[in-house]
C-alpha cells in the first residue's frame, strides 16, 4: 500500500512523541514534540513530514548540541548552537518557556540554522503576542491559533535562519483562510497524513520505545495462562 | 470546552472543607472507590432517560450459526449514533480475555450517525481485525466481546427448550458477554474527542464508549435469543425482561488502563474534585430531612444486597469485601442510633464516624451513599468532569527554582518520603511491550528494558528534580534550568499543574515493590460506574457494567409512561437502577 492512511490527531501526537523519544530525547521534550505535531495537523500543515525530516537531520546529535548557547556574546538577539543545527523543538520549547519578554526586548531575534523551521510555529503560538517569522523565501505571522499567510511547506523546510519580530498588526485582521481550516466544523479536514517514507521513519524510531517480550514477561502479563472459556 | 472550578461557588456556604489530597489520593483509598451518581455510566443513562432517546435495531443479518452483522441506532435530540455489531463463530481455543487476543465472538464500532451499506462493507473489512484494522473519523469507538461460555450456553439451551433460566444461575455471573477492550478517541483512526466533545451528550468523559457498551448489552441478549430460536424454532421463547435486566456486560481490564490516570493528571483532578465537592456539600447540610434519612436506609439496604452478591476469589479483595459487609452492618446500626437525634449536621457526623471506624472500602461506600441521596447537590457536578488538557500543557518558564521547590514541598511530601536508593522503592518499571504495544510492568532488577521506562515513576522523578534544584541558585528560572536539564521537563509540567489542580497526583510510589495496579484500575472503573470488582491477580480484574440498568425497551416504555422504568424507582432518583432491586423497598 503506497497511500498513507488518514490519522487521527491523537495518533499523530502519539507517533511523534514516541519517535522523538525513540530518537534519544527526554520524555518531557518528546511531549512538546507530540503536542507541536498535533497543533500543526489541526492547521492542515504536514506535521509528519516535517518531523520525519527533522529527525533525519538531527540523528546522532544530542539535546545539548541542538540547543542555543545562552553563554554566547550574541545571546539573546542571535541564537547559535554548538553543532551546525538548532532543533526547533528545543528552541521552540525554550522560547515558549521564556515567554514574550525575549522578543519584546529585542527588535529582532535570529535563530540560526534551524532544522525544519515549520515546527517553530506551534511554540511561537503559545507566546500570546503576534509574531512574524522571516525566512529566506517565506514570511509567516503567527498570532495564537491564527497563521497568515498559510506557508508553502517547501519554504519552511530544510535548514534556515529564522528572524523573529513582533508583528505590526494582529494576524487575525489579515483575514486568512487557515483560521477556517483550523476551526471549521468539517472534521475530515483535521486529519493527519504524510509520505509513506516519513511515516515509516517515524514508526521505526517509535519502535525504539518498546521493550521486546520475553517468555518471562509474557507469563507475568495481566491475565496470562488463564482459560477464558468460562 | 473548559469547565469552571466548582470550588469557588460551593464553598461559600459550606462549613465542611474538601478532604485534603494527601488523604484522598492514596492508592489504597483510590482502590476502594465505588460508583457514584457522578460515574460516567450513570451520567449517560440519566441523559438517555431525561432526553427521551429512542433506540432502533435497524438491521439484523445474522445466520443460524450466529454469524453476520446487526445495526442498532440511538436517536437523541441532536445526533444519532449507531452500534455496528459483527457476530462471529469463534473457535473456543481462540477465546481469550486478554487484550492481546486476535479473534473474538463479536466485534463492534460506534458509528457517528446512520451507516450506509458502503460504510458497513468498509467496516466489515476492518472492525473484526480490531487493532490490525483501521476505522475513520465517522467512528467513535472500537471494541470486542467474548461470551461467558457457561452462562451463554445455559441460557441458550434453556430458552430453546421454552424455559426461562434460573435467577441464581444468572446472578452467579451477571452477564452474557464481556468486553476485553473498548477503544475511543483517536484510536486506530477513530475521530478525535476534541471534534465531538462540544456535543452535550459526549461532553462528559467516555460517553461514546459507554453508549456503545449499553447497546452491546442489548446485542448480547438478542444474539442468545436468536441462537435459541435457531436451535429450536418450535419451542424457543425470548428471555423475560425482568431476567434480562439483571444481566449487564462484563469487562476484563488489565494493565493497559493503569497508566491513564497518571498520564491525565488534570483530568483526574476534575473527576476527584467533583466527587469531593459533592461530598463536602452533603456533609455541610445542616438539617437532614426525615425523607433523606429514609432514602439513606433504602439505598444502604440495596447496597447490602449488592455487596452480599459480590464474589471474588482474590484474597486481597475477599478481605476487603468481608470488611465492607461488616462495615455496612455497623453503619446500619449507627444510623438507627443517631437518625432521630435533633443534632445538626447528621451526615457529617455519619461521615466522621465512618472515617474513624470503618475500613477504607466502608468509608468510600458511605461517600457513595451520601451522594446518592442528594442528586440536587451532586448531579450538576457532572458538567465539571471534563477538561481541556491542552490548555494546561504550557510550562511557565519564568518561575524560579525557589518557587518550584516550594511547590514540591507543599504538594509532594509523599514523593520525598522515600529513599530511592533502596531497591524496594524502585522495584518496578512501566513500559510498553513490543509485542502488542501494551503497557506493562517489569521488575527492574530481574528483567531487561528499564532503559525504556515510561515516565510514570512520578514520586521518584519529583525527588530527583528536588535534588537537582537544591544544588543550584534559587533565582535561576525554569526556562534556563530546563534548557540544560531536559530530563526533568515531564515532572516540572505536572508540578506547575498541581497548583490549580490539587487532586492531580496519586500520592504513592507507583514503582515500589508490592504496589497493586488493581488499585489504579479500580479507581478508574469506579468512575466508569463498574460494580463487583473481581481481581484475577494483582494486575487485572473483571467487572460488570449496566447490570440492572433499564433495557432499551424500558427506555421506550418510559417515554410513554414516565417513572415506570423499573420497580423501586425513587422520585428524584430516576437512575437508582445501579443498586439491585429491593423487594422490601420503602
Amino acid at each position: 500500500m503506497n497511500t498513507a492512511p488518514s490519522f487521527a490527531i491523537g495518533e499523530v501526537e502519539s507517533l511523534v512523541l514516541k519517535a522523538y523519544r525513540g530518537a534519544g530525547f527526554s520524555w518531557g521534550m518528546a511531549q512538546e514534540a507530540g503536542k507541536a505535531a498535533a497543533w500543526l495537523t489541526a492547521k492542515r500543515l504536514p506535521a509528519l513530514d516535517a518531523f520525519a525530516a527533522l529527525l533525519n537531520q538531527i540523528a546522532d546529535l544530542t539535546h545539548e548540541q541542538l540547543s542555543p548557547n545562552i553563554k554566547s556574546s550574541s545571546w539573546p538577539e542571535r541564537w547559535v548552537g554548538s553543532s551546525t543545527l538548532l532543533c526547533p523543538v528545543v528552541c521552540g520549547a525554550f522560547l515558549s518557556d521564556l515567554g514574550p519578554a525575549v522578543v519584546e526586548k529585542e527588535s529582532t531575534v535570529t535563530l540560526t540554522s534551524v532544522a525544519s523551521p515549520l515546527i517553530l510555529l506551534p511554540f511561537v503560538a503559545t507566546l500570546g503576542v503576534p509574531l512574524t517569522l522571516r525566512m529566506t523565501n517565506a514570511e509567516v505571522s503567527v498570532d495564537g491559533d491564527v497563521i497568515a499567510p498559510f506557508p508553502v511547506y517547501e519554504t519552511v523546510a530544510g535548514k534556515l535562519d529564522v528572524v523573529l519580530q513582533l508583528a505590526v498588526q494582529r494576524a487575525a485582521s489579515i483575514g486568512d483562510k487557515t483560521e477556517q481550516a483550523g476551526r471549521g466544523s468539517d472534521i475530515s479536514l483535521m486529519r493527519g497524513t504524510g509520505n509513506v517514507a516519513s511515516i515509516k521513519l517515524l514508526q521505526a524510531l517509535a519502535h525504539q520505545t518498546y521493550v521486546p517480550a520475553t517468555q518471562e514477561s509474557r507469563e507475568s502479563g495481566a491475565g496470562a495462562g488463564l482459560s477464558d472459556n468460562d | 470546552m473548559d469547565t469552571h472550578n466548582p470550588q469557588a461557588t460551593v464553598e461559600q456556604s459550606a462549613v465542611v472543607p474538601l478532604r485534603p489530597p494527601h488523604q484522598v489520593m492514596r492508592l489504597s483509598r483510590l482502590g476502594s472507590f465505588h460508583q457514584t451518581r457522578l460515574s460516567f455510566m450513570r451520567v449517560l443513562l440519566r441523559r438517555l432517560i431525561n432526553e427521551q432517546w429512542r433506540f432502533k435495531r435497524s438491521q439484523w443479518q445474522v445466520d443460524r450459526q450466529g454469524v453476520g452483522h446487526a445495526v442498532y441506532t440511538a436517536i437523541g435530540p441532536g445526533h444519532s449514533y449507531s452500534l455496528i455489531a459483527f457476530a462471529h463463530d469463534l473457535d473456543p481455543s481462540l477465546r481469550s480475555d486478554r487484550v492481546i487476543a486476535e479473534a473474538w465472538d463479536a466485534t463492534f464500532t460506534l458509528f457517528d450517525g446512520v451507516p450506509t451499506s458502503a460504510d458497513i462493507e468498509r467496516l466489515k473489512a476492518n472492525v473484526p481485525l480490531q487493532e490490525a484494522g483501521r476505522i475513520s473519523e465517522t467512528e467513535l469507538s472500537l471494541s470486542r466481546a467474548n461470551r461467558s461460555v457457561r452462562l451463554f450456553n445455559y441460557v441458550r439451551k434453556t430458552l430453546a427448550a421454552g424455559l426461562q433460566p434460573e435467577q441464581a444461575q444468572l446472578d452467579a455471573i451477571g452477564y452474557l458477554m464481556r468486553t476485553t477492550a473498548v477503544y475511543g478517541s483517536g484510536k486506530f483512526g477513530a475521530v478525535d474527542r476534541k471534534f465531538v466533545a462540544s456535543r452535550a451528550e459526549l461532553s462528559a468523559p467516555f460517553q461514546a464508549e459507554l453508549l456503545a457498551v449499553f447497546m452491546i448489552r442489548q446485542f448480547s441478549i438478542d444474539i442468545v435469543e436468536h441462537l435459541a430460536f435457531s436451535d429450536n424454532p418450535e419451542t424457543a421463547v425470548p428471555l423475560a425482561p425482568s431476567l434480562a435486566r439483571g444481566l449487564g456486560i462484563g469487562n476484563s481490564t488489565g494493565l493497559g488502563m493503569a497508566p491513564f490516570l497518571v498520564n491525565h493528571p488534570t483530568l483526574l483532578n476534575n473527576w476527584i474534585l467533583a466527587r469531593e465537592t459533592a461530598l463536602a456539600r452533603v456533609r455541610s447540610v445542616a438539617a437532614a430531612e426525615k425523607s433523606k434519612v429514609a432514602l439513606f436506609r433504602h439505598f444502604l439496604s440495596r447496597q447490602m444486597i449488592s455487596v452480599a452478591d459480590w464474589k471474588t476469589e482474590h484474597e486481597y479483595q475477599q478481605q476487603k469485601v468481608l470488611g465492607l459487609r461488616d462495615d455496612l452492618h455497623r453503619l446500619s446500626k449507627k444510623i438507627d442510633e443517631i437518625a432521630d437525634s435533633s443534632e445538626s449536621y447528621l451526615w457529617n457526623r455519619v461521615y466522621n464516624w465512618a472515617e474513624r471506624t470503618l475500613t477504607e472500602e466502608g468509608q468510600e461506600c458511605v461517600v457513595t451513599l451520601l451522594l446518592e441521596i442528594y442528586p440536587e447537590l451532586t448531579d450538576e457536578l457532572a458538567d465539571t468532569l471534563s477538561i481541556d488538557e491542552d490548555a494546561r500543557f504550557k510550562i511557565d518558564g519564568t518561575c524560579t527554582v525557589e518557587q518550584v521547590l516550594a511547590l514540591i514541598e507543599k504538594h509532594y511530601a509523599f514523593a520525598l518520603a522515600n529513599d530511592y536508593s533502596a531497591d524496594a522503592q524502585q522495584a518496578l518499571f512501566w513500559y510498553a511491550s513490543e509485542e502488542k504495544l501494551e503497557p506493562r510492568l517489569g521488575r527492574r532488577f530481574d528483567e531487561s528494558g528499564a532503559d525504556r521506562e515510561h515516565p510514570l515513576a512520578i514520586a521518584r522523578d519529583v525527588a530527583a528534580l528536588a535534588n537537582a534544584l537544591t544544588s543550584i541558585d534559587a533565582t535561576v528560572t525554569l526556562a534556563e534550568f530546563l534548557l540544560l536539564a531536559p530530563e526533568h521537563r515531564h515532572v516540572v509540567r505536572r508540578i506547575l499543574q498541581i497548583q490549580s489542580h490539587p487532586y492531580a497526583e496519586i500520592a504513592d510510589n507507583l514503582i515500589a515493590d508490592g504496589m497493586l495496579p488493581i488499585d489504579l484500575l479500580r479507581c478508574k472503573l469506579a468512575f466508569f460506574g463498574a460494580v463487583k470488582f473481581d481481581p484475577r491477580s494483582d494486575r487485572w480484574l473483571r467487572i460488570t457494567l449496566f447490570q440492572h440498568a433499564p433495557l432499551v425497551a424500558d427506555l421506550d416504555e418510559h417515554r410513554n409512561r414516565p417513572f415506570a422504568v423499573s420497580e423501586g424507582v425513587i422520585p428524584g432518583s430516576i437512575d437508582s437502577w445501579v443498586y439491585p432491586p429491593d423487594q422490601h423497598a420503602v
